[in-house]
């Protein structure tokens, strides 16, 4: 069934068959839902290394400023818009949502509901091919005349929608439409997650039994599809600003600027969420595989979950406090607001009980399940503060919400993706991750990153704002103690970076040379630990059928302390 | 280690039957999303006319064909309610052979309705109402044309479907989803009409 993408190809390539693809068919036009997974989580961590390098560039320009950037060069404050606007723009469409919903969900969903591929495989490797081009799109922007976009993520305008601003006639158009061919990626990946999961589980799982990541990307891909829609309406009035010169968003010619914030920020705060699920997904499978202990509240995980999500698309205008929207208005924002942190609290004690009278093993992937919840909480935390209207008239715009949404954003992205990584790795290539490194790895990841987002909280409360090129030139900036900080800030980014090397080198060497694992090795209980490692071309020998929820460890009575989804209950 | 069952019969590919068949979900996902989209022009059209403080449309904008456009939408009415008694025809065996006949109507109306609209914006580019003359103009180009839009690629699909219906390689969930895609283009277009020029 889904060796139709190889009937183009065939002619040329001399195969005989089905079974024996050639690298180009098995690896770039390939329908199956694994490689199209890794395909996602390769070219994500691409980009997100590319970000990673941007933040490197800017940060030494905030701690450094004026001297030259070590293997870049000396930073224009034209260079440094750039760096600072698609930093956030790859590390949110480009690295955290490809990795976490398109890479884990494409790899994920048919092996832990027990089918054999996506409902529409060809529509899968369609949703890659757009991804993979609107990567490359964003970053051509880059070598076109006046360099790529340099009008921060959020693209507000005036500033985004007028060459004569922006000073990018090409670069911001690029941007723009890279972004809108990136939602249409997600928007026919989503489309196949939600599918497959109403119509190929397996016979017998039901509502309850569906692994909680499965839920969690799905429900994610639900936000993502019921948010993405003004965002585009949006996207396309602004493309016609910027390309055709029409004024959508031009006070003096009858529009409103503000409009653009409220259709972005309408995608923009549910967009948290779309991540955050996926995230909050992968630590549950963790947890409970390492406590060796039921998920804590399956149904309250999973309410919660919709809850959050139902509730996320009432908050936007909190990001335009400032903004000159009514205050009366702010008023409720801030109220829905504050609202949302009682779901996001709730999932947090569940994991905490989770973990209550636990058996915990320390594995490199509990360790990052276990950082993801400490960090997260962090950023959750601050989040009152901003969530404040009172409270965001201040610290809007400034270094401690920068903070703030690392706190919510590294923890999601980088934190819960290792824990992800770290998990499903013998399953993806069938061999160990070097343990010992992955350690080392975690300590070198998890203590700088807090080096890194602490001293900004006190030089955001000081009063560094978020755009400015050089702290240096405002006297009431240009103290020793900031300088000191935002120097010890950045020396932990570099520290931080320096050990992601030894993840990669662990990476790379455990997928071809680390210790054989076998099909189930950490004994869980859902699906895709049934299928061999790595799992052949159609998952499974037998499709399995599912008899129990996902999380039945250490079930007493039971002779082993796991008892997967698909053994039938011994007869009595 | 885990055992694999293995069940009497399973096979790999139809394990569960579903409530409602896959394209059918998947279009419902897309009209969804669709929705949404409309929502937000909709949106900005209120707010762009929320700016002017009641005059609206701006004095001196060109009014637009109303009655005509009356016309074009009971067309399109048509086609929608028409495209309804071909995916209901296809989906029983005694009735299957009357479904294309149904079907090219529905389809040669929704051309009909987006070659009339053409020809009405050719008219009001010839009276000077183009993308930068004014943000009605802009607003009216925007709302009419993403829903243009929308009607153009359906026909495209419908046409596709059609020659697909003729070579009996259509499934009735395709014919259905493709229903419910040409219910939601059919559906939205008498809100716009009456947002946009009854204004």
């Amino acid at each position: 069934m889904t060796t139709h993408a190889s009937a183009d190809h065939a002619h040329s390539a001399d195969d005989h068959g089905h079974h024996e693809l050639s690298f180009i068919q098995k690896y770039v036009f390939s329908t199956d839902h694994k490689v199209i997974g890794l395909q996602y989580f390769m070219t994500g961590v691409l980009m997100g290394v590319l970000g990673a390098l941007a933040s490197y560039v800017f940060r030494m320009q905030m701690a450094f400023p004026g001297h030259a950037v070590p293997g870049f060069g000396l930073v224009t404050p034209q260079i440094y818009n750039q760096m600072v606007t698609n930093h956030g723009t790859i590390m949110i469409f480009w690295f955290a949502m490809p990795v976490l919903i398109a890479a884990f969900g494409n790899y994920l969903i048919p092996l832990m509901i027990g089918c054999d591929d996506m409902v529409f495989p060809r529509l899968n490797r369609l949703s890659y091919q757009i991804f993979l081009f609107s990567a490359v799109l964003l970053i051509a922007s880059f070598f076109v005349p006046n360099g790529g976009f340099g009008g921060a993520w959020t693209s507000y305008p005036p500033l985004a929608s007028n060459p004569i601003y922006n000073q990018t006639p090409y670069g911001a158009p690029m941007w723009l439409a890279a972004v809108a061919l990136e939602f249409v990626a997600f928007l026919l990946g989503g489309i196949n997650f939600i599918t497959t999961l109403m119509n190929a589980r397996a016979p017998g799982m039901k509502m309850y039994d569906i692994p909680m990541v499965v839920w969690m990307i799905v429900i994610a891909s639900i936000l993502f599809m019921a948010s993405v829609g003004p965002l585009i309406a949006g996207a396309a009035m602004l493309f016609f600003d910027q390309t055709l010169g029409t004024g959508f968003f031009d006070p003096a010619r009858g529009g409103d600027p503000l409009l653009w914030e409220h259709l972005f920020w309408f995608f923009g705060h549910p967009e948290v969420y779309v991540v955050l699920l996926p995230a909050m997904g992968i630590v549950a499978e963790v947890l409970t595989v390492f406590a060796r202990k039921k998920l804590f509240a399956y149904r309250t995980v999973l309410w919660t979950a919709v809850a959050t999500g139902v509730l996320s698309f009432f908050v936007w205008a909190h990001h335009q406090f400032v903004a000159g929207i009514d205050p009366r208005m702010a008023n409720i924002f801030t109220v829905t607001t504050l609202l949302i942190s009682v779901p996001i609290t709730e999932m947090s004690f569940v994991y905490i009980g989770t973990l209550y009278g636990a058996s915990i093993q320390l594995s490199t992937p509990m360790l990052f399940a276990i950082a993801f919840i400490v960090e997260f909480l962090i950023g959750g935390v601050t989040g009152i503060f901003l969530g404040a209207s009172g409270a965001d008239i201040y610290f809007h715009d400034t270094y401690f919400v920068l903070a703030h949404f690392h706190y919510t954003f590294v923890p999601i992205a980088v934190i819960a993706v290792f824990a992800g990584v770290y998990y499903w790795f013998p399953k993806m290539f069938g061999r160990y991750m070097n343990d010992t490194w992955g350690r080392i790895h975690f300590w070198g990841t998890a203590v700088p990153f807090n080096g890194i987002f602490i001293p900004l909280f006190y030089t955001g409360m000081a009063g560094d704002h978020r755009r400015t090129f050089n702290h240096l030139n405002f006297p009431d900036l240009a103290r020793g103690d900031l300088i000191f900080w935002r120097e010890f800030s950045t020396v932990s980014l570099l520290i931080m970076l320096a050990f992601q090397v030894i993840f990669f080198v662990n990476f790379f060497y455990s997928m071809f040379r680390g210790k054989k694992a076998p099909a189930n090795p950490w004994n869980a209980n859902t699906f895709e630990w049934v299928a061999a490692s790595p799992p052949p071309h159609g998952n499974f020998v037998t499709l399995p059928h599912c008899y129990r929820g996902p999380y039945e460890y250490s079930v007493p009575g039971h002779s082993s302390d796991f008892w997967p989804q698909n053994e039938p209950a011994p007869k009595t | 280690m885990a055992t694999v069952i293995n069940l009497p019969g399973a096979t790999a590919q139809v394990r569960r039957e579903p409530v409602i068949p896959s394209p059918v979900i998947a279009t419902i996902i897309v009209v969804l999303t669709e929705i949404m989209y409309f929502s937000g022009l909709v949106s900005a059209y209120n707010v762009i006319r929320a700016q002017l403080f009641g005059v609206w449309a701006p004095p001196g904008e060109i009014r637009l064909p109303i009655a005509a456009t009356a016309f074009n939408t009971a067309i399109l009415l048509l086609s929608g309610v028409l495209m309804c008694f071909a995916a209901h025809a296809y989906s029983r065996a005694e009735s299957k052979s009357r479904a294309p006949a149904l079907f090219l109507q529905s389809i040669v109306l929704g051309a009909f309705f987006v070659c009339f609209q053409g020809y009405e914006w050719v008219k009001l580019i010839g009276y000077g109402m183009t993308l930068h003359s004014g943000i009605f103009a802009s607003v009216f180009f925007l709302l009419i044309g993403s829903h243009a839009l929308h009607v153009l690629v359906g026909v495209v699909v419908m046409l596709w479907c059609y020659l697909w219906m003729r070579q009996g390689r259509l499934s009735v969930g395709g014919m259905r989803a493709m229903q419910v895609f040409w219910l939601f283009v059919v559906g939205i277009w008498p809100i716009l009409y009456r947002l946009v020029y009854f204004s």
